[in-house]
């Protein structure tokens, strides 16, 4: 039987240990599908408008300051479908 | 109304919902054909800051392990709010074939993690190098001795592993391997037995729902 | 319960956003002071090219184990890779940034596959 190795920790919801805050960041984050023309609106109280895939995250602020197309599907109660799909 | 999306499921075997999702809503699920996803009602102002969001997270994660426990999932990223249901059956339609042949592959399975802090770039050479050729036989050497480190976990996994994937990331080395549900257990006792440098602050989490292993 | 910490990804995506200002500062729309843009912009293009070495690093060393270099391809290499890593360093210290700020966590296109 090998002898259990003192640096390695273990998190696992199995084991009823903590996972960190960090974990389960990284993995809500990071990992899963993205849907284009969903609305992602705040992270870390930065608004963030996520517009799709190609387009660079930027602050509603920003955005709304510098870009020429209005950005009138900021407003959450605005139907996203006005979106061009894909 | 606007509505958060939690995770994609084959339809059968039947599973129970958690009884609450995000911020106390009530979970529903949306049916096209032999796939569902879970979402709730949701208004994305409840979202705005810094604590609401944390705290929606960790919430989001625990419907997700609730499903886990049950069912092979495809999570949807945190936070992913659709403008309404219609939405939200429009994207599981077109996704529908990937998703169906990705649940069916994946059934009965989980995903488990090791994080590794070693970077390649990071380790310097054991002497200078005198020379180009031995400047790049040293930063190979450096790269074997991760790659040898990686390959203890992955030997150790052996057939419990049924797929393997490793990158570097900033952060430093991920390892996934793709284990039945049924041997977690088995698989964190072999991981106990693999012996590491200190400084390389080896970690292991999971199950994950498998979104590494999404696609073949 | 869990731990409270600035979560990379959070922290990452704040970083980009303050780079992204810093780039939009440069046309005037913002007001930035001109030593914040340049470390910035200097931070962002070395992470850069820093990522670039490492790909080529390792595009180098599949090379070099795949048989198909000549010795002194493996030396003009080795040479040119030994003073990209230098130059690197050398304006890392110029702008003071340190190791840690050159890397960049680019998510799925940072990632390093071995």
């Amino acid at each position: 039987m090998p002898q259990p190795s003192e640096d390695l920790v273990i998190a696992s919801a199995d084991l009823d240990q903590e996972m960190t805050l960090l974990d389960i960041l990284d993995h809500v984050l990071n990992a899963g599908v993205v849907i284009r023309g969903s609305l992602v609106i705040s992270l870390a109280g930065v608004d963030l408008v996520f517009l799709g895939l190609d387009v660079v995250l930027t602050s509603v602020e920003t955005a709304l300051r510098h870009m020429r197309t209005p950005l009138s599907n900021v407003n959450p109660s605005v139907p996203s479908s006005k979106r061009s799909p894909q | 109304m606007a509505v958060l999306a939690y995770c994609i499921t084959e339809t059968q075997p039947e599973i129970t919902a958690p009884r609450k999702g995000v911020r106390g809503t009530a979970i529903e699920t949306i049916r096209i054909q032999a796939l569902q996803c879970f979402a709730s009602q949701f208004d994305p102002q409840d979202l705005v800051g810094k604590a609401p969001i944390q705290e929606a997270a960790l919430d989001f994660n625990r419907v997700l392990q609730e499903l886990l426990q049950q069912i092979a999932i495809i999570p949807v990223r945190f936070p992913t709010i659709l403008a309404d249901e219609t939405a939200l059956s429009r994207f599981l339609t077109e996704h529908q074939a990937e998703y169906s042949e990705a649940l069916h592959r994946l059934r009965n399975c989980v995903q488990m993690e090791i994080r590794l802090k070693m970077q390649t770039s990071t380790q310097p050479p054991a002497t200078s190098p005198k020379s180009g050729a031995e400047y790049l036989r040293g930063r190979q050497a450096q790269h074997q001795h991760i790659d040898s480190i990686v390959a203890r976990f992955r030997e150790a996994a052996g057939p419990l592993a049924k797929q393997w994937r490793h990158y570097e990331t900033a952060a430093g080395i991920r390892c996934f391997a793709l284990v039945d549900r049924n041997n977690v257990q088995a698989f964190l006792q072999q991981m106990q037995g693999v012996s590491v440098p200190t400084e390389s602050e080896p970690r292991v989490t999971g199950p994950w729902p498998a979104s590494e292993f999404l696609k073949e | 319960m869990a731990k409270e910490a600035a979560h990379p990804d959070i922290s990452a995506v704040s970083e980009a956003l303050r780079l992204s200002d810093a780039a939009a500062g440069l046309s005037g729309r913002i007001d930035c002071s001109p030593e914040t843009i340049e470390k910035s912009l200097a931070k962002l293009v070395l992470s850069l090219i820093e990522l670039l070495r490492q790909l080529l690093e390792r595009q180098a060393i599949r090379r070099m184990e795949g048989g198909s270099l000549t010795e002194e391809q493996v030396e003009q290499m080795g040479e040119a890779l030994m003073k990209l890593e230098s130059k690197i360093a050398e304006l890392a210290t110029h702008f003071n940034l340190t190791p840690a700020d050159l890397n960049l966590d680019l998510g799925p296109l940072g990632r390093l596959v071995e």
